[in-house]
């Protein structure tokens, strides 16, 4: 028998959370505010529930049923490094709140390279300071305007070209 | 009408727009040689900066980026066998080939060449149907438009590719989100739970770079680097050039084929350069010829389809505000965020701006080809830098394009958020440009519905153009469900 996989769940996901939308709506908005948001949601109600529907239908069907087990590794491997990457965005993002996005983006920069690239470190260097440099001239040119983190807070004003 | 076409020149003939326009050709130029990344990449990342331009500057760079992308993903298509956008498949069949029996200079220079012809052709279609469909879009009110907006996501769902249901529920879900914040016909605020970051609604350039930004990423990072050598490339450039010459007819039909399948949201340049080969390969037929061996032919017909193409979604997004794809889709919302409204607008007081798109376009495609034609060696050399080094740092200009939206931390949570769902969506086989294109119509679906029954009551729905595009409406989505269940029998082994 054939699993039923991610995508079922999802479409139960946005069932419910389209439910609770349409209740919030009658509820506590103004008519006018409420037709459009209550009309979307309750065609996605429709929607995913006609596709979960087909879901359970064709999990019923062992016709032309994918090997799952062989499915099951390469999916496996997928996450495994699709939710990798997410982990080192939120590096990124922790790198940017404490030291801004200049410096904050070239300590991500120097994390990743050393530890997923492996790369030497002539490599690193050059990287890191080729995007240090070209978020400057973004700032210099554009006009760009990011935060300076907690530590360009304490040090924007002795070294404010670092940040 | 001349007037106006001349003052559109002018607008772009200016050195800070032309500037412009050739970094929007870098750019996507750049952007093309990755495989799966696309236009919409593109620009999702250089959507952030555009807003705080003038509108003409914002347009010659997007035309830049636009006009380019279906060039330049024949680089790798021809010398890597690895297409860089969908429109770039048919030419593996023929270029890549081509390229191995050394021709792979001569199969560029046909990709190039058609691609110009195609692309300047689109660019007359595009400007012939300005004054032709300008009479019609004046008759057509805020019922028309509505109507218009549904067929544009019905087409997006039905015939963009994938299941229908789930593309539909794709869009249902831009539509539900263009709804959060204020809402358009009251001053309400719905959804926001207390937080003050979403009374404006989510900004597009976040959920866009969330969406399709970095999960193309990590779509790169998780398949690793590109495998497969590098065919070399050899002198001959212009033989290919010839090469179109002695097939003319061919790849004017050919560009006359994308316009035409441009013109039908949803289908987009895959769909146009398919369409092409599969009518260069039956014509072949009749003649003699090796198609799927390295036939020039088979590499001129999809090129010059997929160029054309642009125009013919351009026609749709600006005269009718039906954005065909997600790229138009974010054109749509760039010039809504300027407060240019497609519809009458662009064919009255806003006229020298929708000639701003099609002289921007052709030269677009000019520049493009000229780059492209002398820069393809080093250019196809993007394709094979490792993906580790090149994608952390693709990711940080995004982080730092996310951020520009309303330079806040909800900015970088939003992306986030976005992002694991685009992700969610990549992997459960839920389409995403019809998320995107819902989003950008749903404020403008809800504004036409308000004056729609404001002026006219429900009467509006009697009115004959608005029953001929709810007949357009069922036939786009029964002519996905359709595409579905065939799928769906070949993949079970049913005949």
């Amino acid at each position: 028998m054939k699993k039923i996989g991610a995508s079922t769940y999802f479409s139960i996901l946005i069932g419910v959370g389209m439910s609770i939308a349409v209740i919030d709506a009658i509820k506590n908005m103004p008519i006018l505010a409420a037709i459009y948001p209550a009309v979307v949601a309750s065609m996605l109600i429709v929607l995913s529930t006609i596709q979960v529907i087909n879901d359970f239908r064709k999990g019923q069907s062992t016709e032309g049923a994918l090997d799952i087990e062989k499915a099951d590794t390469t999916l496996k491997v997928r996450y495994y490094r699709g939710s990798r990457a997410f982990m080192w965005i939120m590096v990124l993002y922790l790198a940017i709140f404490l030291f801004g996005f200049k410096v904050g983006a070239v300590v991500f920069l120097f994390a990743y390279l050393s530890l997923e690239d492996k790369g030497g470190w002539v490599k690193i260097g050059l990287v890191c300071a080729g995007m240090f440099l070209f978020l400057d001239c973004f700032r210099r040119f554009l006009g760009v305007w990011w935060s300076t983190g907690l530590m360009g807070n304490i040090l924007d004003e002795s070294v404010p070209w670092l940040f | 009408m001349l007037e106006a076409m001349w003052q559109g020149l002018l607008m772009i003939f200016v050195p800070s727009k032309l500037l412009l326009l050739v970094t929007g050709v870098a750019i996507g130029t750049a952007v093309a040689i990755f495989p799966g990344v696309g236009a919409v990449v593109a620009l999702s990342i250089i959507l952030p900066y555009l807003i705080h331009m003038e509108p003409v500057a914002a347009i010659a760079m997007m035309m830049g980026v636009f006009g380019v992308i279906n060039t330049a993903d024949s680089i790798t298509a021809v010398l890597l066998g690895i297409p860089g956008t969908g429109g770039g498949a048919p030419t593996i069949l023929e270029g890549h080939p081509m390229a191995r029996k050394g021709e792979a200079a001569r199969a560029l220079g046909a990709s190039f060449s058609a691609s110009l012809v195609g692309g300047i052709i689109g660019c007359v279609g595009l400007a012939l149907s300005i004054p032709i469909l300008g009479v019609l879009i004046k008759q057509f009110g805020s019922p028309e438009f509505l109507m218009l907006s549904l067929f544009g996501i019905a087409s997006v769902a039905g015939l963009g590719g994938g299941q229908v249901v789930k593309s539909l529920i794709s869009a249902g879900l831009g539509l539900f989100l263009a709804g959060m914040g204020g809402a358009a016909l009251t001053p309400y605020f719905r959804y926001t739970m207390g937080l003050t970051y979403l009374y404006d609604g989510f900004p597009l350039p976040v959920v866009a770079l969330g969406l399709f930004g970095i999960v193309e990423m990590i779509e790169l990072v998780v398949r690793g680097t590109p495998i497969g050598g590098m065919v070399k490339m050899d002198v001959g450039v212009w033989t290919g050039f010839k090469d179109c010459y002695s097939h003319i007819w061919l790849v004017i039909r050919s560009s006359l084929i994308g316009i035409y399948v441009g013109l039908a949201p949803g289908a987009g340049s895959t769909i146009s350069a398919w369409m092409a080969y599969g009518f260069a390969a039956q014509s072949a037929k009749r003649s003699g010829g090796q198609f799927g061996k390295g036939d020039v032919r088979g590499l001129l017909a999809p090129e010059a389809a997929n160029n054309a193409c642009r125009a013919g979604d351009l026609v749709t997004t600006l005269l009718f505000g039906v954005p065909g794809s997600a790229t138009c889709a974010l054109i749509l919302m760039s010039l809504i965020m300027f407060g240019i409204f497609p519809g009458p607008s662009m064919v009255g007081k806003n006229l020298p701006i929708t000639w701003s798109f099609v002289w921007s376009l052709g030269l677009a495609t000019i520049i493009g080809v000229t780059i492209c034609s002398f820069l393809a060696k080093p250019l196809s050399k993007i394709a094979i830098l490792p993906i580790q080094t090149l994608a952390p740092m693709i990711i940080v200009i995004i982080v730092m394009g996310a951020f520009q939206a309303t330079q806040t931390w909800g900015d970088l949570i939003a992306l986030i958020v976005f992002a694991a769902l685009g992700w969610i969506m990549k992997e459960t086989g839920f389409s995403r440009p019809p998320l995107i294109v819902g989003f950008v119509l749903g404020g403008l679906i809800e504004r036409y519905l308000g004056l729609s029954l404001q002026r006219y009551g429900w009467a509006f729905m009697w009115r004959p153009w608005v029953i001929i595009l709810s007949f357009c409406i069922i036939a786009a989505l029964w002519a996905g469900v359709r595409v579905t269940k065939k799928g769906e029998r070949v993949e079970t082994g049913e005949r």
